[in-house]
């Protein structure tokens, strides 16, 4: 089922809240094997896009395939399998189920792979230990999750979305509550997710991280796609300047090329300086 | 803040000392009573077909108050569970909903239109019928809304309702003696049930468990929010469906025979949720045997205490969990 899954393709998708558009035709497709980002100031519709490629959020208009396959052919349990989601905040989890063990949140993710009333599998077991390794978080296994810091937390998140071993991964802003260690970490390890075949769209504010860590980037703003491309395409100056109403400082490092707002578009005091970077 | 870890009791272990408990606990209301019982006697008559004095009593006193009572408990402390995970609100309670409003409203229109008399199945079918048109009228309002405001508000309303048309039956009763056997069946009690209405109203309660117990995985998904819930396959509308229809059965029908009682479906939970890790879908059994060991032992209390005429249950549980209450609020704002 999932061996065939080669790329969730979206077309047309289209979200009205009221009387506003939060999509207004966005076409978009991920592969395996390849990590997208996704940018675009606040509101532009990023983490609604990516709730509704999870399969979490239908669309007003437009669809959503998943190697060809509509989400109703797929059916809810497979599509669980084959897509895992991590939402944007932590904040959603209640008081009293806040105080549930890491351990226990990260088995949640084995859900979609389990059998009525079975117990947790040893392939299960394997699968949360894994997880929790890659996203850093097995040294939290027994602390209940709200006795963690929000970076922490986040981790503990992540483990679940990666526990569910699927050929897709959509993260909501995965870096935004992490030091800079642990960005770098979470960085790597959904690209090295990416290498070993799974298709990765993350969503992210910091244009460093985008621009150094994805294949691809999709520039977002206002509900429709500006630039789909490499991330040197898209964080051209003209682009930024229309969505971000920023600068961007292009440099590289070790060869690697990133790229940082450096000012706002309508800033004249820095004005004298432009040019004096790159 | 780091809270250390809190070492839980292994699950088959905890199981099974709660079912014990309960055993016990039901055990102990039989025993229990005003005249004195020689059980064994009590139970080689009952065994053996000869309808002895102490046959009579175990069988048409004691039996159907004892185990009305674990029954009454376990939905209310399971249905209690499931309603706080699914609106994921530590105060949610079976009450909530509506539906035991309307099922205490449902008997009162049997007392008021005097079918009460009538046969001796008249009240808790009444709150039955009562318990069904909340039902209905909830999701008749709630809708498809996904949020759990929604439905919390339809049960608001319900119970509103339920409550003004009970205002409205006592204010018109008859005389103050209907209405006073209106207010005392309202407070709530195992007092004087028969094994007919007990036997009508389990089995309605044991498929209203089940429904809940059979939602306890999906439920501990919901803990993660509603679309994380949904990312990993889970119905939400079925999932609702299940909970409010598995709890308006429960309650329900437990209502219809012993009235509302309150307060043990809100703190059950509350007991139970550190010894399972605050793990939703576990509390859901162990809520249901705290439910029913908190309803035997104020059903205990009422009877041995020397307070006469007897204390209600739901006056009983009202005593004790308000404080509960009020003391676990204060923990809250402590941590």
């Amino acid at each position: 089922m999932t061996a065939t899954m080669d790329a969730i393709v979206a077309s047309g998708l289209k979200l009205a809240h009221g009387a506003q558009l939060a999509l207004d035709g966005v076409d978009f497709t991920l592969r395996r094997g390849e990590i997208v980002g996704l940018i675009g100031p606040n509101g532009a519709g990023k983490s609604t896009l990516l709730r509704i490629l999870a399969g979490v959020l239908p669309p007003t208009a437009g669809q959503v395939s998943y190697g060809g396959r509509s989400p109703r052919d797929i059916g809810r349990q497979q599509l669980a399998r084959a897509v895992a989601w991590l939402s944007q905040s932590a904040d959603s989890i209640g008081d009293d189920n806040g105080a549930m063990r890491a351990r226990d949140i990260v088995a949640l993710g084995r859900l979609p792979h389990r059998r009525a009333f079975a117990s947790l599998t040893a392939a299960d077991h394997a699968a949360i230990g894994r997880a929790m390794d890659e996203a850093d978080c097995r040294q939290f296994s027994d602390r209940p999750l709200n006795g963690l810091s929000g970076g922490e937390r986040v981790r503990v998140l992540l483990a679940r979305a990666l526990a569910v071993e699927a050929p897709f991964l959509l993260a909501d802003e995965p870096a935004a509550a992490l030091d800079p260690l642990h960005q770098l970490q979470v960085m790597r390890l959904l690209r090295a997710k990416a290498r070993a075949g799974c298709g990765v769209l993350v969503t992210l504010h910091d244009l460093a991280l985008a621009s150094r860590f994805c294949d691809r980037l999709a520039l977002l703003a206002e509900g429709r796609k500006l630039a789909d491309g490499s991330p040197d395409a898209v964080l051209d100056d003209a682009l930024a300047a229309r969505a971000f109403h920023v600068r961007l400082a292009h440099a590289s490092h070790r060869g690697e090329r990133y790229a940082t707002p450096w000012e706002p578009v309508n800033d004249r005091t820095n004005a004298e300086t432009e040019g004096g970077h790159d | 803040m780091i809270r250390p870890a809190l070492p839980t009791p292994p699950w088959p272990w905890l199981v099974a000392v709660l079912l014990a408990a309960t055993v016990a606990l039901t055990i102990a209301s039989i025993a229990i009573g005003y005249a004195p019982l020689d059980l064994g006697a009590a139970i080689a008559g009952a065994w053996s077909g000869r309808d002895g004095m102490d046959a009579l009593v175990l069988v048409q006193l004691r039996l159907p108050r004892a185990l009305l009572g674990a029954f009454m408990g376990f939905s209310l402390g399971v249905s209690g569970a499931a309603l706080q995970g699914l609106l994921r609100n530590p105060l949610a309670e079976p009450g909530v909903i509506g539906v035991s409003g309307a099922a205490a409203f449902g008997a009162v229109c049997v007392f008021y239109f005097g079918f009460a008399g009538a046969f001796a199945l008249a009240l808790p079918l009444g709150g039955m019928a009562g318990a069904l048109i909340a039902t209905l009228l909830l999701f008749r309002m709630a809708g498809a809304s996904h949020s759990p405001t929604g439905l919390i508000l339809a049960g608001v309303a319900t119970n509103a309702l339920a409550g003004a048309f009970t205002a409205l039956a006592l204010n018109l009763s008859p005389n103050p003696y209907a209405a006073l056997e209106i207010i005392f069946w309202l407070m709530g009690s195992l007092a004087d049930r028969s094994m007919a209405q007990f036997l009508l109203a389990a089995p309605l309660m044991v498929l209203g468990w089940i429904a809940l117990l059979a939602a306890a995985r999906n439920l501990e998904a919901l803990a993660l929010g509603e679309d994380t819930a949904a990312s990993l396959g889970v119905n939400l509308q079925r999932l609702r469906l299940q909970l409010v229809l598995g709890s308006a059965l429960a309650v329900g029908s437990a209502v219809s025979v012993t009235g509302a009682v309150g307060f043990v479906g809100l703190v059950a939970p509350h007991l139970m949720r550190p010894l399972v890790g605050h793990r939703p879908g576990r509390l859901l059994l162990v809520s249901g045997f705290a439910g029913a060991m908190i309803v035997l032992c104020a059903d205990m209390a009422v009877r041995l205490l020397p307070v006469r005429p007897e204390l209600k249950l739901g006056v009983m549980t009202a005593l004790v969990g308000a404080p509960f209450l009020i003391s676990m609020l204060q923990g809250r704002r402590r941590a």
